[in-house]
């Protein structure tokens, strides 16, 4: 069903692409921050169960982003394209003294496809304010690494887990046209419907990521003249 | 001209960039501990001196002073030979010698406790280190009825 659902969105799009005579490709690169609400309880359930101190030094701090979309320009307003976008944060609990070294790592990888749709509020000659709504399914890798060295004795263990969830992404981008060049900036807010972790054995587990947060960041690509 | 190696060359680079934008975890927690060596420390036999007179089936507690330090195991040795180990929780437990010799005898018994070095650390605190105390006792093993 997925499959067919797949084909049928890639013809659609692929019949706009081929109407449309305008097209751009746009690669863009930024930050954004990022909810984890399970992956953080987690961390302090952690904290809580482990029998020595430890301290929270990262916790899914703002990391740079970047992707881009190819789009067609449908209408004079209207555009249509496919988005691209690559994030990776994550966490680390540690613990140290001179008996030895702990290390509780949580590292994710998103990878988000959607639909790009915007419209074009805003233009004055060269300069445009476009409103976006791109929705689409963002599919996460994680791995959680745990290290425990104490005296002469280490035990280490990896665990990768990975999750399927849909987004929707509200965003507004304001961006300068000269010739078949185009640059700018954009803000956003990424709503990410969390999707549970389930292991690579495909066993299921309780806790989600959630990627939900706000995105800002640069633009720059090349378009069709008159676009 | 088309150069095949060039999609190649691509994807290579994509991944490159996939890779070095990948989170790296960051940050070290460390703490500067101090062990301070526990004095004083005593192994006895309430009721009982160097010398221990055993009887069959008899138990006697042992206790182990040392202060704010816990007892993490205690090993019980007949004349150098390892006849019991136990993980405990409390600084004292019970031990029955009779239990590890025949009777009619005089054995060197020699108990041997372990105790947490207390500084908080994560090996302390996972049981990894401590130290040792042993204490000798003259074990007479009375002469069983039975054997009479």
């Amino acid at each position: 069903m997925n499959r067919r659902l797949l084909i049928l969105f890639f013809c659609f799009t692929a019949g706009l692409f081929a109407r449309a005579q305008k097209l751009e490709f746009v690669l863009t690169g930024g930050s954004g921050s990022f909810a984890m609400t399970d992956i953080k309880k987690l961390n302090s359930d952690l904290q809580e169960t482990v029998p020595f101190p430890t301290k929270l030094t990262s916790s899914f701090p703002m990391t740079f982003q970047f992707g881009g979309y190819f789009a067609a320009r449908i209408t004079d307003h209207f555009t249509l394209g496919l988005i691209y976008a690559y994030n990776s944060t994550g966490s680390r609990v540690a613990s140290g003294d001179y008996s030895g070294t702990y290390y509780f790592d949580n590292i994710l990888t998103g990878h988000s496809f959607g639909l790009l749709s915007g419209y074009r509020v805003y233009q004055h000659k060269s300069l445009r304010v476009d409103l976006q709504a791109n929705l689409g399914v963002v599919i996460t890798n994680m791995e959680m690494k745990e290290d425990l060295h104490v005296a002469d004795t280490s035990i280490s263990s990896s665990y990768q887990y990975s999750s399927t969830g849909f987004y929707a992404e509200p965003r507004c981008e304001a961006s300068y046209s000269w010739k078949y060049l185009k640059a700018g900036l954009y803000l956003g807010y990424y709503l990410n419907a969390a999707g549970k972790l389930q292991t690579d054995e495909g066993q299921k587990t309780t806790t989600a990521t959630s990627w939900s947060g706000i995105r800002f960041g640069i633009l720059i690509g090349i378009h069709q003249a008159g676009y | 001209m088309h150069f095949p190696g060039r999609n190649i060359l691509l994807v290579l680079f994509s991944l490159l960039i996939l890779v070095s934008c990948e989170y790296k975890p960051k940050g070290d927690y460390y703490r500067d501990l101090s062990i301070t060596p526990p004095t004083g420390v005593t192994i006895t036999i309430p009721g009982s001196n160097d010398t221990l007179v055993s009887t069959y089936g008899h138990s006697y507690m042992v206790s182990v002073g040392c202060a704010n330090h816990s007892v993490l195991f205690y090993r019980v040795y007949i004349n150098d030979v390892q006849k019991d180990f136990q993980k405990v929780k409390s600084n004292d437990f019970f031990i029955e010698p009779s239990a590890y010799t025949g009777s009619g005898h005089i054995y060197r018994m020699t108990i041997e406790v372990g105790i947490n070095t207390g500084s908080g650390s994560i090996g302390d605190n996972l049981g990894t280190e401590g130290y040792l105390f042993r204490r000798e006792f003259i074990l007479v093993a009375a002469v069983r009825n039975t054997d009479n």
